[in-house]
């Protein structure tokens, strides 16, 4: 484009010889300025359709990719494709949260189902001043609460391929997670007492999608946590769980040294959806 | 004070009838959801209500554990008193909303020789299998393309939807759930 137009400004500046060229270099100009404008405005246009169906207030995309699940299956490693999904910069606050048990009454603590949630559901919010939790990530939600809220916007809950692949990331690399110096970092992080106070959503590490608090905050609700076939039914009624009792668990595993995962895997299969816990909480997705 | 009896009467008279409408707490039919069954009919989750029923959830392509949860669950229906093994409904719930369509569904029902006036599939979209199979404390994860595992549990729900009674594993001894069913009607 740049190069069009400097040789259309050379062919200007330069002398005028005859009246027959000089008309052949207003046809020219016309012709340039008539080819530019139809580039420009295609360009224009071309950029508004990606920014209509790409962007989503709130949300980053995450480029798809291949992603290694902890487990094996049959006794290989094995890749998941996981297509561009976008997901939720932030973890949902209190204030969202609240915003949303206001517009939803049958989510209030006081006239929520017991079995979608049990006793300490939204405890927290009655003891202390709740502007001051206002922007901290909400906890003490259960799954089938956290699974309303995100359907309420038009969205829904990670799978746990999503939410893992995005949660591979460091601050640098979409795979972050294949340094040791990060993995390191993950830990430390797990290893925090949970009783300290939790921060902003927005004061906390943002990674290369643009994602933050994806580790070290809180744990997070996935959509299909209950695929997580450990379980204590050790009498055939999950085909799996040979393949998943814990004394195979190291050996079957894809990355022995990614204990982080061996954590949220274990976390995921012991729970239940009516559970609510002081250190989960969730963010939602979007597939389009 | 005549006034103030008939009041007491009325309340008398009507109160058993709010009580009847209102679900019990632990009712799974809580959960507002509307479904589809295997001729594309929608079945708000709360029709379900009003009947004892034996539910499981199941994909119609499985060729392990499916067709023995179902032929268990022929096996518990045999050993109910003949009226209640022929009326005792039994609703299926898919786990793959995607190739189970309703036309798959019904084929499924024809093929296992499954009475459409006792047996039912219903589908939805994956989030909604996902939030009814916690509620029935199933898990299953699908495996490649054409497996998928998953908890092998038949459940009993009184008419309000209110779990009385699992199966979870299919060596499990039928009895307590045979006896329960009998209890429950």
């Amino acid at each position: 484009m740049v190069r069009f137009y400097l040789l259309i400004s050379q062919k200007l500046v330069s002398p005028i010889k005859n009246r027959r060229v000089q008309m052949k270099r207003v046809i020219f100009l016309y012709f340039g300025l008539w080819v530019s404008q139809v580039v420009v405005l295609s360009d224009l246009f071309a950029s508004e359709a990606t920014t209509t169906t790409q962007v989503h207030a709130g949300m980053v995309r995450i480029d798809g990719g291949s992603y290694q699940p902890l487990y094996k299956e049959n006794g290989k490693a094995r890749n998941v494709t996981v297509e561009p999904f976008f997901l939720d910069q932030f973890q949902v606050t209190n204030r969202e949260f609240l915003l949303f048990v206001e517009q939803y009454p049958k989510w209030r603590a006081n006239q929520v189902s017991p079995i979608f949630a049990d006793q300490g559901y939204l405890s927290h919010l009655d003891s202390r001043s709740v502007s001051k939790q206002d922007n901290q990530p909400v906890t003490y939600v259960s799954w089938y609460a956290a699974m309303a809220y995100c359907k309420a916007q038009g969205k829904s809950l990670p799978s746990t391929e999503q939410w893992e692949f995005a949660a591979q990331a460091n601050d640098i690399s979409p795979l972050g997670i294949k340094s040791a110096k990060f993995k390191r970092k993950i830990l430390d992080w797990y290893a925090k007492p949970a009783t300290d106070p939790l921060p902003d959503v927005h004061d906390t590490e943002v990674n290369y999608w643009g994602v933050y608090g994806m580790h070290g905050v809180v744990w997070e609700q996935v959509s299909d946590f209950n695929s997580a076939l450990v379980t204590g039914e050790s009498r055939g009624d999950s085909a799996l769980d040979k393949q998943l009792f814990c004394g195979s668990g190291a050996t079957q595993a894809a990355d022995p040294g990614d204990y982080a995962a061996f954590m949220r895997y274990a976390l995921r299969s012991s729970y239940a959806a009516e559970y609510t816990l002081a250190t989960m909480g969730f963010r939602c997705v979007k597939d389009r | 004070m005549k006034f103030l009896r008939s009041l007491f009467i009325l309340i008398l008279v009507f109160s058993p009838v709010t009580l009847a409408n209102q679900l019990p707490a632990s009712s799974v039919y809580h959960f507002d959801s509307a479904w589809m069954n295997q001729n594309s009919q929608t079945r708000e989750i709360v029709e379900l209500r009003g009947e004892a029923r034996l539910v499981a959830f199941i994909y119609t392509y499985c060729e392990h554990t499916c067709p023995l949860i179902i032929s268990k669950i022929k096996d518990v229906l045999h050993s109910l008193p003949r009226d209640l093994a022929t009326r005792m409904p039994v609703t299926l719930i898919t786990l793959d909303p995607v190739r189970d369509t309703p036309d798959q569904m019904k084929a499924y029902l024809l093929k296992n020789s499954l009475n459409e006036k006792q047996w039912e599939i219903l589908t939805d979209n994956k989030e909604d299998i996902r939030v009814l199979s916690n509620l029935f404390g199933v898990k299953y994860k699908a495996m490649s393309k054409d497996e998928l595992a998953h908890s092998n549990v038949i459940t009993l729900l009184d008419a309000d939807g209110v779990i009385l009674s699992q199966l979870r594993g299919l060596n499990e001894d039928k009895k307590s759930l045979i006896d329960k069913i009998i209890s429950s009607f």
